[in-house]
Order: C-alpha cells, then structure tokens, then sequence
C-alpha cells in the first residue's frame, strides 16, 4: 500500500502541472463531445426542404471553432501530461540515487548493482509512461465516454440500452486480461533481464569460457533462455491481441445504427438525431483502446513503483547518532573492545570477528596480517563504520565512533583499498575526489609523493586525462598510486592502506615508502599487507585467524614467542630457523 | 533508401546495399512464409473491408430521408454489423500472426548473434566495449523484428488510403479534392515533426545515458564515496544531470506531442471544407446530404493514414540501420577459427616456440623472434619487466591470437592444425584477472568440470588452500557469488580461479601471476602442494615472488619482446644480467638481507 501514496504523493507534488492539465482536459473533453451534436445541426438543417446556407455556413465555423480549441487544448493537456511525467520521474530518480548513497555498505554487498540499475532505468521509465500517456488515456477516456453516454442517453435512452447491455462483456474481458497480464509480465521481466546477465557475463567473461571451452554450453544455455523468452513474450502479444475483443464498440455502433433506423422509421427519432448519435458512438472507439492500454501499463506501472520503493525502504542505513560526540581528528589511542561481527546474510552465522580486543597507542604504525577470510579487511571496514560490530565497540580518542557522524569519522581517515576503484573522470578529479577544491599545486604534491606525477605527466592531457571506459586503461599499480595521493590529500588522521602496494613494483614501492614516511608520521597507520618489510618495521603486528586476534606485538616478540609468525618468516626470509627453547 | 544511422559506428560496421539487407531479412522470414501469406491477405481484405461500412450507412440514410420502411434500411444496417464483425475478427488473428512470427525472428536473430559471438577473436571484445555488443544483440534486434510490425502496419496503412481514396473519387470526384488538398500539409507535417522527434530523441536518449552512467558508476564505487564522505558532492552532481535529462524530455515533449493535436486541427479543417463545399454542391444537386455524411465518415480512415505512413516511413529507416548494425557483428571477420582437417589427440606436453612473432597492434610487435622449447613435464619460469611479453606467450599457446610469423609447436604438431576446442582443453590457464561467474562457488569450481565429484571439488581447494576461507563464507561452497565474484577479495578470488582450472585437470598448466594477490604464507602453502600435482605436467609459471621462481627447472628472463636470458637461479646471478638486476629490484624485498637494509629508512 506504501508504494501508492508514496507515488500518489510525488504526482500531487507538481501541484502546478496537475492543474493545468486537468483544466485543459476537460476543455478538450468538452469540444471533442460537442462536434457530433453540431454535425447533427448540420444535418437537421440540410434534410429540410428549405435549407438555409447561412445556417449551414455559421454552424461549420462553429466546427471549425470547436475544432481548433480542441487541438489547442489537447497539445496543451498532452504536452504538461508529459512534462508532469518527466519531472515525477526526475524526481524519483533523485531520490532514488540519494538513497542509494545512503545505504549501508551491508546493502551494497548484497544488492547486485544490475538490480539497481533495473529499477532506476527501466522501472523509472516504466512509471514516466504510466503517467503519460497513461493518466492523460485514463482521464480522457472515462471522461470522453462520461460526457458521451450522458448525450447519447439524452438522445436516445433505449438505445443506450445497448450499452448498458455490452457493459458485463467489457468488465469481463478487462478482468480476464488483467488477471493474465500481471504473472505473464512478471516473468517477461525476469527473463529480459536474465537474458540480459548472461549476455553480459558472456562477453565480459569471453576468455575463461575460451580457455575451458564452454561455447557450446553458453550457446545451449542462451538458446533456452531466448526460447523462454520467445514464448513468454508471444503469449503476451496474444492476450494483448485478444483483448482487441473490446473493440467490440465497434459492433455497438453498427447495432445502435441498426436500431436506430428502425427508431427512425418508427418515428421515434429524427434522422439528425440518429446521425447525431452514430458519431457519439464513434467518439467512444479510442476510448476503450486508451482504457485496455492504459490497463496493462497501469499493472507495469505499479508493479515498477513497488520496485523501487521497496528497495528504496529497506530499513538499511548506518544509523547516526542523536547527539553527536566531535571528533577533530586529534590523534589517540585506539580501543577495539570486545569487537564481534557477523555479516547478515547467508545460513551460517559465523562470526567474522570474534571478540577482538587490543589498545593501540596513537599515531603508530599498526600491521595487519592473516590469511584470506581471516577478517582483515573486515575489521578496517568496522573501523570505518562501513559496518557496525554485533558485539562491543571501537572507540577512537576515547569517543565510541558509533556516537561520531559518520561524516565526522570518514573525514578523518583515509583508505587506500586494495582493488582501486577510480571515477571516469579527470586524474586530477579522481586525486581531489575527497577534498573537490584542492589547489593544483597541492594535487600535483601528493602525486609526487605517491610517485604517481612522472606517469600522470607522460600522458598528453597530464592531469587532464580521462581514465575509465572512455579514456587511459590505467595499469594496477599506476591505479594504486593514485589512489595513495586521493588518500593522502585529504590529510586524514588515520590511514589504512588495504594491501595497497600489491601490484606496485618493489622498487616504485620503496620510493613511495619513502616519501611518505614523514606523511606518516605521527598518523594512526593500519597496513594491511604481506611485505615482510613492512611488517617487520611496524609498531605493533596483529595476527588475524578465522576472525580472531591470535597475537599482537612487535616483531621482535613475535618472533620468539608465535610458531606461526616465525614460520611465515622463515620461510620468505629464508632465514635459518632460529634456535628457541622450547620454554620460551 | 536513404538512411540515418544512430549511435557511434564501429570498426567492424560495414555498408550493405539494401537488396542485401532485404534479402537476408526474407530469409529469416522464410520459414513462416504460410503464416506471411495469411497476413498479407488480412491485410488487404481490412483495407478493401474498410470503406463497406460507411457506404452502408450512406445508404441508410439514403433510404431513411426518402421515408422507407425499415425492410429496407434492414440490408445496410445488418451489413454494417456484419462488416464491422468481420473487420474486427480480422484485427485479432492478424495481431495474434504478427506477434508469433515476430518474436520468433527476434530469437534466430539473438542466437546467431549470440553464436557469432563465441566464435569471434579475442581482438574483437578487446576493443570493443561491452556495453555496445549488448545493445546490438537486444535493443537492434528487438527494433530489426519490430520492423516487421511497422511493416505490416504500413502496408496496412497504404492499402487502407488507397482503397478509400479510390471510393471517393467513384462516389464525388468534387468533395475527394477538397479531402485530398489536405494531403500534402498532412504529410509535410506528419513527416517534419517526425523528424524533430527523431532529433530531440537523439538528444534525450544521450542524457539518460549520461544518468545511467552516472548512476551505476556511483553505485560501483560506493564504498569510496563513503570512505570519502562524498555522498553531498554526488549527489549535487548527479542532480545536474538528471535536470539535463528533464530538459531534454521537455524539449522531445513538444514535438512528440504536437504532431497529433496537429493532425487534428487539420481534419477540422478538413470538416470544414467537406461540409461547406458539400452544401454548396447540394445547392447546385451536384451532392446529396448522405455523400456529406459519406465523407464525413471517411475522412478519419483517410487522414490517419496518412498520418502513420509519413511517420512510418521514417521509423522502416531506422530498421535499415539496425539490420546493418545486427549484420555487421555477426559477419565480423574471424582470424582464428578451426583448421579444415583439425587433428584431435591427447597432448603429452611437448612445447615448442620456433622464431615468433607476434603484435597486437600494426606496427608494434610485442614478441620478436622468440625461440622457446619447454619438454613434457617440464616446470619454466617466465620474468620480466611489466610489459615483456609474458602474458601474450600464455595468450598465443591458447591460441587467442595467432601469430603473424614462426610457428608454436605442441608434441611437433603446429597449434593451428589441432582442433581449438581440443587444444584449449587441454591447457590451463590460470590469469592474473580472474573472472568469476555468477552462482555459487561450487559451480564456479565445477565450471570446467561440471561432473566433478565433491570429493575432487575439496581435493583442488585443499591445494589452493581455500578451505578456510571458503568455510567462512555464510552457505560455505553454496554461497552464491555476486557479478563477478563480489563479496570475495581479490585473493580469494585467485584461489577459486586456481581450484578451478586444477579441476579441469589440464595437461599444460600456465600460471599467470596467479596468486598475485594472495598472502605470501598462503602462496607457500599452494606451491608445496602444487609440486605434486605438477610433477607430470608442462607448467609455464610467470610470476613475481622469489620462490615461485627457485622451484622451477629454468628460469627464462624476456625484455621488450625477446628472450634475453635463461638459466638457473645460480648461475643467471652469477652472470650478472637482467636477472639479477631484476631480482634486487622485484624480488630481493622478499629475502632476508633487503629487510634490514630497508629497515633503517623507517626507524629514524
């Protein structure tokens, strides 16, 4: 039910366009029943015996008149119908898109990014034709047939009969298609976009379906999702065929002809009134042909709306605080206090993280290590309140970051992530993506701080250049450089570097080490990373498995006492395995 | 036929005179050529039908001013039902025949398109952007099979004007100019306005574009929009767009809608002329009221014709230009395709590379000269600066591309003799982008293998060491995986790539960079539990660690396209090359001695 206000509210909004529109639609309406009784006039006038052409020259103008107030007030109607539509959709999309960026990141995890784009494209559209010309069709048509009837029943009640009599036909055949229609679209749906994943997978990914020789396969299993699709959609042009049934009207009038003569000969109606009537009959036609089309978009409509307000109310946000705690950025100690987090989705409701607990001092260098699925990146995500923990809390500078704005808290730290994900835009907007009005001189600073301004100027736009699609194809490592400088630039207290030098090459990395480290000193650093350098050099190491902190400490300490760690270290420093006692 | 063609064109767009393109339409259309037949002929009976009706009401009124009895208004008056019946029963089977015929063209079109595809070179998805592939195979053959309908129409349309325009010249040759002066300005009009709507469209649809681009590219990056705090600045910018979109709607609004209140503005003059001038005739008894009433009654079944076969007539062009669109990819020329007598057999493993030479781009050749024997069962390391060549040595003994000079030699048989399908199944590649299905993880894993047994399924990820990881995940193995493979790092994502390729148990294993991104303990781990499995095999191994590296038999050093070096670790650090100058640059990091000389640039 919630979908049909929200909607009914968004139209209701454009206060302006909707009345416009309803003024000019029953002016429309008014001249489009008024010419048949003025071509009855004409009639009366011409089967008389001393016809006047004066009578006849006055009543045409009227027509005329009539006529051209008509196509006024019909471009006018139909024209801010289809603005109302544009803007209604407008602004859903905005509000749309604006919660989009609200959701959580749970959300975005889950949420496959084909399924929203469905709903902001083709269910935005759907919604804009439901409205025009569906709602101009909709008011037209009960209108045209409201005023129409009224004058026919005027003429002649008994005739109208007729109507009265086809009126259970029309119910039916509009229910039946209704009924249909609704699961028949549904799935026509589904397929198109089924249709459309595979299409996409198989091209994005061509070379692993060539190197295991699956063409044959992906061929069969095309070949059934088009067949599918094939009878879905020729069942749905049948039923819409069928419905042509309603064009009945047209049998009405040539019944009302058929009666109307004999009324005629009867005595019981003028030959006027009888031609009056047939084009009365006649304006009832594109009415029932508006009503069934307007029926079926009605059922795409809806169900579109119901789309993208159900996504739209998913109760799925990071909640802010009441009353907000500030954070200037000032350096402290950070507290993981009995961290646990569970992602909320799947059978198993096993815990990413379980119970961490670890004080680190301010302004140190923190290295994260464990192996895949051991919850690193997890943890940096709790950080960063992308998630909350199901359990305890992380408290920056002794303030709980939950109490923080999220504002607040992701101003003042950084991320270097390990898959880069740069905009298809200018490097130098990418570079200034979290601080937009950075001077040039600063970009280009951090640039050369992440040994990213020689390859930025090698291209001929420099900082100019576009990346993306539609522009460079970026090499991993030129990628993570520039996301060191978008990290860098916008001076965050706290840093995380999410296996950030993974693709960068040992000796760009070192010169970056190297630029950096007085960036880095004295900002709280989490490295997530597999470079022994880097963990060996760090203030504190924690050594993450299936979720929890095993150890944490210095190199020197954990080389005595963790079997593991010693092991990971031996083996890629080939060091000669150290003599310990096994008391130690 | 002139025609525009929208969108951008492509590299393998191609012209085709329109008899080729008509010709090779009818083909598709052959098969249903009963069901054409019955169109046509539905067609033709609505239009001759159309004009019955009127006539009959005509003479009605004929009989009804001359005071008759009803027994003989009766005739007409049942006609007029009866036609009207007939007309309407038409419309339905002709609808019902069209769709059928339509939404089975627009299936052959999608799956020969589709096969066309998987056939065509790797060349071709590397230049081309996926996006636009997509639209060629739904949105143009959906508008190719819609032609049919528009077809149809039209010819519906034309027959309709030409069998009324025929009757009014036989019932008042007078009244039928005055109808047809209107003619041209409908015309004219229908056509311009047809026009503008195609421009404004052009306009608009680019906006949308812009919107959707901007929208699915917000939501792809969202997490650096958060971890940015940047959600404001978006959505002011977005809203930008979206008003440009509004803008352009505003501006297709008015011709789209203007063109029918147009029309109708005309037709009313149209009743003006036929009832003024008509009672000027029947003052002069060149006409009678009921041919008024005839005229009046046609007129409608005379201008929207019109109407639509001006509007039409653009539309059928548009058709034009998806056919060559649709035609164009499935006819893009294809390099490597099978040889005429393709020798299938099992490979042992022997691989030769004698004098190749290979380039991507005209020009700029990325492999020259290369001279590379690797024995069966053989375990070689390839190195080298980003940019070597090493990938396009694993892309070529896949035969993703050919080569333009030498020849690649698997057991003395030259690659291009072996039947492609054979040979890909035979070697497995492990890349450094990993690509991911939709479905779970199992069917990921099973993707080479779909019979594999579960057994077989834990053996592969136990070498992997993706056990753990793979546990952790909320259904385990049944953990649906999101587009490519969402939700999982990019280690993670290697290690499902690797246990994948090892299931398909392949007789040549080439690993390219394939545990980049996984842990270097983790990447231990695989490696010990890999020797096994390569014991037997052929493994090509380009890779970046040092131990990777120490394990293989030789280790082969490329530069721009050649080989420049190849030996043992020892003795290639002995000569003092490219090696070891690569190895204190990439991999001396990981060794012990580089820790404590890097250790003193961070403790100040």
């Amino acid at each position: 039910m919630g979908y049909k206000i929200w909607f009914l509210k968004h139209l209701f909004k454009e206060k302006l366009l909707t009345t416009v529109f309803f003024t000019f639609l029953i002016i429309f309406i008014g001249t489009v029943s008024i010419t048949p009784l003025l071509i009855g006039d004409i009639f009366e006038e011409l089967v008389k015996v001393n016809r006047s052409f004066g009578a006849i020259l006055i009543t045409s103008l009227y027509i005329a008149l009539a006529g051209v107030i008509r196509a006024g007030a019909d471009f006018t109607q139909s024209y801010i119908n289809e603005v109302l539509a544009h803007k209604v959709t407008k602004n859903v999309t905005e509000e749309f898109y604006n919660d989009m960026l609200e959701k959580s990141q749970e959300f975005h995890d889950r949420v496959r990014i084909g399924d929203v784009m469905t709903r902001s494209t083709y269910d935005t559209r759907q919604m804009n034709i439901f409205i025009s010309p569906g709602i101009k069709f909709l008011f037209e048509a009960s209108l045209i047939v409201l005023f129409s009837v009224s004058l026919m029943i005027w003429i002649s009640p008994k005739i109208t009969l007729l109507l009265a009599a086809a009126l259970p036909f029309y119910v039916i055949t509009i229910y039946h298609y209704n009924r249909k229609l609704r699961p028949i679209s549904k799935a026509q749906m589904e397929q198109t976009s089924l249709l459309n994943s595979r299409l996409q997978e198989s091209i994005t990914g061509i070379r692993v379906i060539r190197t295991f020789v699956k063409e044959e396969e992906e061929i069969k299993e095309f070949d059934i999702v088009t067949d599918k699709l094939r009878d879905i959609n020729t069942k749905r042009g049948i039923i819409s065929a069928k419905y042509y049934a309603v064009a009945i009207t047209v049998l009405i009038i040539a019944l009302s002809f058929l009666w109307g003569s004999f009324e005629v000969t009867a005595g019981n109606l003028a030959l006027d009134e009888l031609i009056t009537y047939v084009f009365l009959t006649m304006t009832l036609m594109m009415p029932t042909w508006q009503l069934g089309w307007t029926i079926t978009q009605f059922q795409i409509g809806s169900a579109a709306a119901r789309r993208i307000y159900d996504m739209k109310e998913r109760e799925e946000y990071v909640p802010e605080p009441t009353s907000p705690t500030d954070w200037t950025g000032s350096q402290g100690p950070i507290l993981f206090d009995n961290v646990s987090f569970s992602y909320n989705r799947g059978s198993s409701r096993k815990k990413a993280l379980d119970r961490i607990n670890l004080e680190i001092e301010g302004g140190s260098t923190v290295a994260i290590i464990g192996n895949p699925g051991s919850g690193k990146s997890t943890l940096m995500k709790l950080l960063m309140r992308l998630y909350d923990p199901t359990e305890g809390a992380i408290h920056i500078n002794g303030i709980n970051i939950r109490d923080m704005c999220l504002s607040n808290l992701r101003e003042h730290i950084g991320v270097i992530e390990q898959e880069v994900f740069l905009f298809s835009k200018s490097i130098k907007d990418n570079i200034a993506y979290g601080k937009p009005d950075a001077t040039q001189e600063e970009i280009e600073n951090f640039s050369k701080l992440a040994q990213a301004h020689d390859f930025i100027m090698s291209f001929d736009q420099g900082y100019e250049t576009i990346v993306g699609e539609r522009g460079v194809t970026l090499s991993g490592g030129q990628k993570q450089r520039i996301a060191i400088a978008r990290a860098l630039l916008i001076d965050p207290s706290l840093l995380i570097l999410d296996d950030a030098s993974s693709a960068i090459d040992a000796e760009t990395e070192r010169k970056i080490q190297t630029a950096i480290a007085n960036v880095l000193k004295n900002r709280t650093t989490f490295i997530i990373t597999h470079r022994l350098a880097t963990i060996k050099n760090a203030n504190l190491i924690m050594i993450l498995r299936n979720g929890q902190l095993i150890d944490s400490g210095v190199h020197n300490e954990l080389i005595l006492r963790n079997v593991d760690y010693r092991r990971l270290f031996e083996r890629f420093s080939e060091l000669p395995p150290l003599q310990i006692r096994e008391d130690v | 036929m002139m025609r525009r063609t929208t969108g951008s064109t492509e590299s393998y767009d191609r012209k085709y005179s329109d008899i080729v393109l008509l010709r090779r339409f009818f083909k598709y259309l052959g098969p249903y050529f009963l069901m054409l037949v019955g169109i046509v002929v539905g067609i033709i009976a609505s239009a001759v039908v159309t004009i019955f009706p009127p006539t009959m009401v005509q003479n009605a009124f004929d009989a009804l001013e001359a005071d008759a009895a009803w027994i003989a208004v009766l005739p007409y008056a049942l006609g007029y039902v009866l036609l009207s019946l007939f007309l309407w029963v038409i419309q339905v089977v002709l609808g019902i025949l069209v769709t059928i015929v339509t939404q089975k063209v627009i299936k052959q079109i999608q799956i020969e398109t589709y096969i066309s595809l998987q056939e065509h070179d790797l060349m071709f998805f590397d230049t081309q952007s996926t996006g636009k592939i997509m639209s060629r195979v739904t949105n143009d053959s959906q508008e190719l099979a819609d032609m049919l309908n528009i077809v149809a129409q039209f010819l519906s349309n034309f027959m309709i004007l030409a069998t009324v325009l025929i009757w009014m010249f036989v019932v008042n040759w007078r009244l039928t100019f005055i109808t047809l002066g209107m003619a041209p300005f409908v015309f004219l009009v229908a056509f311009i306005f047809r026009r503008i709507t195609r421009l404004t469209t052009g306009d608009w649809r680019a906006a949308i574009g812009d919107v959707n681009a901007s929208f699915q590219e917000s939501v792809s990056g969202i997490s650096v929009a958060k971890a940015f705090g940047r959600e404001r600045k978006s959505k002011e910018e977005f809203e930008v767009i979206n008003n440009a979109t509004f803008f352009y709607a505003k501006k297709r609004a008015f011709a789209v809608m203007g063109i029918y209140p147009l029309m109708d503005g005309i037709s009313v003059i149209g009743v003006f002329g036929i009832t003024l001038y008509g009672s000027y005739l029947i003052f002069g008894t060149l006409a009678t009221p009921s041919t008024i009433l005839l005229f009046l009654l046609l007129l409608n079944r005379f201008l929207y014709p019109l109407v639509r076969v001006a509007s039409q007539f653009s539309v059928i062009q548009s058709g034009f230009a998806a056919m060559e669109r649709i035609f164009s990819i499935i006819d893009a020329e294809k390099e490597i395709t099978n040889p005429t007598n393709p020798i299938l057999k099992e490979i042992k493993g022997h691989i030769k590379f004698e004098n190749v030479f290979h380039k991507y781009v005209p020009g700029t050749p990325v492999l020259k000269d290369i001279t590379l024997e690797v024995k069966t069962a053989e375990s070689i390391a390839i190195v080298g600066h980003t940019g070597a060549g090493k990938t396009t040595i694993a892309s070529l003994l896949m035969r993703f591309y050919d080569i333009y000079k030498g020849s690649i030699k698997i057991d003395g048989i030259d690659i291009r003799d072996y039947d492609l399908h054979n040979l890909r199944s035979q070697i497995g590649l492990v890349s450094q982008d990993v690509f991911l299905f939709s479905g779970t993880v199992l069917d990921n894993i099973r993707y080479g293998n779909p019979t594999a047994t579960i057994k077989e399924v834990e053996e592969v990820i136990n070498i992997v060491s993706a056990q753990e990881f793979i546990d952790a995940l909320p259904d385990g193995l049944e953990t649906e995986l999101g587009e490519r493979g969402k939700g999982l790092s990019a280690g993670q994502r290697q290690m499902i790539s690797f246990a994948r390729t090892l299931l398909a148990n392949p007789k040549i294993l080439i690993l390219d960079e394939a545990t980049a991104a996984v842990d270097a303990y983790t990447e231990w781990k695989i490696q010990e539990a890999l020797d096994k499995l390569l014991a037997d095999r052929t493994s090509i191994v380009i890779a970046h660690r040092l131990t990777t590296i120490k394990n293989s038999d030789r280790i082969i050093i490329m530069d721009q396209g050649k080989i420049v070096e190849e030996g043992n670790h020892d003795s290639l650090m002995k000569k003092g090359g490219l090696y070891s100058e690569l190895y204190d640059t990439y991999f001396k990091h990981q060794s012990a001695e580089w820790i404590s000389e890097i250790s003193e640039v961070f403790t100040d």
